[in-house]
């Protein structure tokens, strides 16, 4: 725990809120996603750069950082597929219905029944 | 007749070949127009097609709320002026369908959402676990849509065709019941509540939505938040 770290959190908040709201585009959820395990990668490469930038933002070990690095990589990853399987759950849905639609008769009335 | 000829009761089933029967035979001796769309059911449901009724089927499953999209885009084709949307379990009544398309044909409400909170009588009926649920479910679908309604998961509305034409259900799943207040507000159609009565049968209660299935819609909603 360092005296920067309750300031770091809050600007970390602000910048995923900011990010959600307003940023976000395909585009920049997969250069997100590249970046965190990007720097994750060098960050294994090199374990002595990685502690002293863990301790330099308040994190015990180098390790955790890499680990906190990838989190939001992966979890960014999985929204990435779960857009994906909606898009192409809407066109199964879709085609599901013009096909419904097509054989549907739209002309003929159904009889009129007693009433 | 008079409004009745261009009014179209939607009747989403998936499974529903028990009961849809019924259900469907309570409407058309009323005097109403039937669509069943057919949900890709694996069951007898197609047995329906016996009725004088519009049969639509989807070749596979895929969700109430795409169930009654196709069954509104049908009635928008078909030339409908009221489109009504009404659960094949049976737990609706098919005599409170005059009362729930009255604001629409006074001209005062382009979407009427059936409530079983408006009436003491009526809300006596729902069993306590339910109720918590439902009361859970039309907190959330206030906060997500800023529409506040006594009663949200219902499945019994009456559309204009004027909500006919700018309503697009995109969410497949039960969500579509929140998502139809999001898109009432943003097209800025004018909406009201009537009293109906909910009929709780042992197979209804069977086959109605579950703890587990308010958690899959409050999923559904926040996914459809993070991924559009």
């Amino acid at each position: 725990m360092i005296l920067a770290q309750p300031i770091l959190v809050t600007l970390l908040a602000v910048l995923v809120i900011l990010y959600f709201a307003r940023l976000r585009s395909r585009a920049s959820d997969g250069a997100l996603i590249f970046l965190c395990f990007g720097v994750a990668a060098l960050l294994v490469l090199r374990p002595t750069v990685a502690t002293r930038l863990a301790n330099f933002v308040g994190i015990g070990r180098g390790v955790d950082l890499i680990t906190y690095l990838a989190i939001p990589g992966l979890a960014l990853l999985v929204l990435l597929l779960f857009a994906r399987t909606r898009d192409l759950n809407a066109k199964l849905t879709a085609i599901v219905r013009e096909n419904a639609l097509a054989s549907a008769p739209v002309n003929r009335q159904p009889e009129q029944s007693q009433h | 007749m008079g409004i009745e000829s261009s009014l179209l009761v939607i009747v989403p089933a998936h499974n529903e070949g028990r009961v849809i029967g019924a259900t469907v035979e309570n409407l058309l001796s009323a005097g109403y127009q039937v669509v069943v769309v057919d949900d890709g059911s694996s069951d007898h449901t197609s047995d329906v097609r016996r009725f004088p009724i519009v049969y639509i089927r989807h070749a596979v499953n895929l969700g109430q709320g795409a169930a009654l999209q196709t069954g509104m885009a049908y009635a928008l084709r078909a030339g409908a002026e009221i489109a009504v949307h009404f659960d094949a379990d049976g737990q609706h009544d098919c005599r409170q369908i005059e009362a729930l398309i009255q604001p629409i044909l006074e001209g005062r409400a382009d979407v009427v959402f059936g409530s079983r909170f408006l009436r003491k009588e009526d809300s006596v009926r729902v069993p306590l676990k339910k109720r918590l649920v439902l009361k859970g479910g039309i907190l959330v679908s206030w906060a997500m849509t800023g529409v506040l309604l006594s009663d949200t998961h219902n499945g019994f509305r009456a559309l204009s065709r004027r909500a006919l034409e700018r309503i697009q259900l995109q969410e497949n799943g039960f969500a579509h019941a929140t998502e139809i207040l999001q898109q009432v507000r943003e097209a800025g159609l004018r909406y009201e509540e009537a009293p109906i009565t909910i009929t709780y049968s042992d197979y209804s209660q069977l086959k109605g939505q579950k703890i587990s299935g308010s958690i899959s819609i409050l999923f559904d909603l926040i996914m459809s938040k993070l991924t559009k």
